[in-house]
């Protein structure tokens, strides 16, 4: 079984009802539904968006796909928003071939992702892109 | 079937394994960048579905000659048919997926029925111009929506 994908949440506390998480890792068949598991620890009931910086999720499979979309569904029904960012060239090119590039927000980068949901709101002091 | 720079492994959960052991392989047969992205990928769900429908246990054969990479994956049920390839990307459901992916992201993707179980056979050509740059003419999938009841 592959390692555990982590999921970290490093959200800005300026930044109201928008959880951003971090996550790092192999997304694939045999631990997606321990993802979707602590995915959904960690979102708990909050209402708002979520941002999930892929930066460090090296690489995801269809099964991968499958709890990303589980998860924008909850989202959804919350009455939320879901963008993904910084997705590696990987994820990139799997979202692209399964036509979900356009069922998802993606952004270039995490500030990138808060500015396409808060548009109003000042610049956080958040890095795009990089390790956290 | 196995020539001498052929390698046989046998199919389990280890999918981070596997996948590492296949990148090893093709870089070392020259498949670079996307292409080797693209066939760690394609793999990887051979092996799901192998995980998932095709009874949990199987084989990965991968051997190259002077012209091709070949991967065969073979599981031990044999239910695997070309009638379950989407004639083309599925919509308004992720099933499907993984043999849509394998039919965009390999240069050969063929699938056989033989005395031991299904099996899946993915190549890639080592001496098209697309092998040498790393860059695969990619073919657009088309723009439509997905549904939003995803």
């Amino acid at each position: 079984m592959s390692t555990a994908v982590r999921v970290t949440d490093v959200s800005d506390p300026s930044v109201k009802e928008m959880v951003l998480l971090s996550l790092a890792g192999e997304l694939d068949y045999t631990n997606a539904e321990r993802f979707r598991h602590d995915l959904h620890q960690v979102i708990g009931q909050d209402r708002g968006d979520l941002v999930m910086d892929l930066t460090d999720l090296t690489f995801c499979d269809s099964t991968g796909i499958q709890a990303f979309l589980n998860t924008r569904k909850i989202v959804q029904d919350r009455g939320g928003s879901i963008v993904l960012a910084s997705p590696h060239p990987r994820l990139k090119r799997i979202l692209h071939l399964t036509g979900l590039a356009q069922a998802f927000g993606v952004q270039p980068t995490v500030a990138d992702a808060v500015r396409a949901l808060r548009p109003q709101q000042p610049a956080p002091d958040i890095h795009g892109g990089g390790p956290s | 079937m196995i020539g001498d720079h052929g390698q046989r492994w046998p199919i389990d959960e280890d999918l981070s394994a596997l996948r590492e052991r296949l990148h090893h392989y093709a870089a070392q047969a020259g498949i670079r960048g996307e292409r080797l992205n693209d066939l760690l990928l394609a793999t990887n769900e051979a092996v799901i579905n192998v995980l998932e429908h095709g009874g949990g246990k199987g084989t990965v054969d991968v051997w190259q000659d002077e012209t091709h990479l070949t991967i065969d994956v073979t599981d031990t049920v044999g239910l695997l048919t070309t009638e379950h390839i989407p004639a083309k990307r599925p919509t308004g459901t992720i099933r499907g997926f993984g043999l849509w992916l394998m039919t965009q992201l390999c240069d050969e993707f063929t699938i056989e029925q033989l005395a031991e179980g299904s099996r899946v056979r993915l190549r890639m050509n080592l001496r098209s111009p697309a092998a040498r740059t790393g860059a695969l003419n990619q073919e657009d999938p088309g723009q439509e929506q997905v549904r939003a009841s995803l």
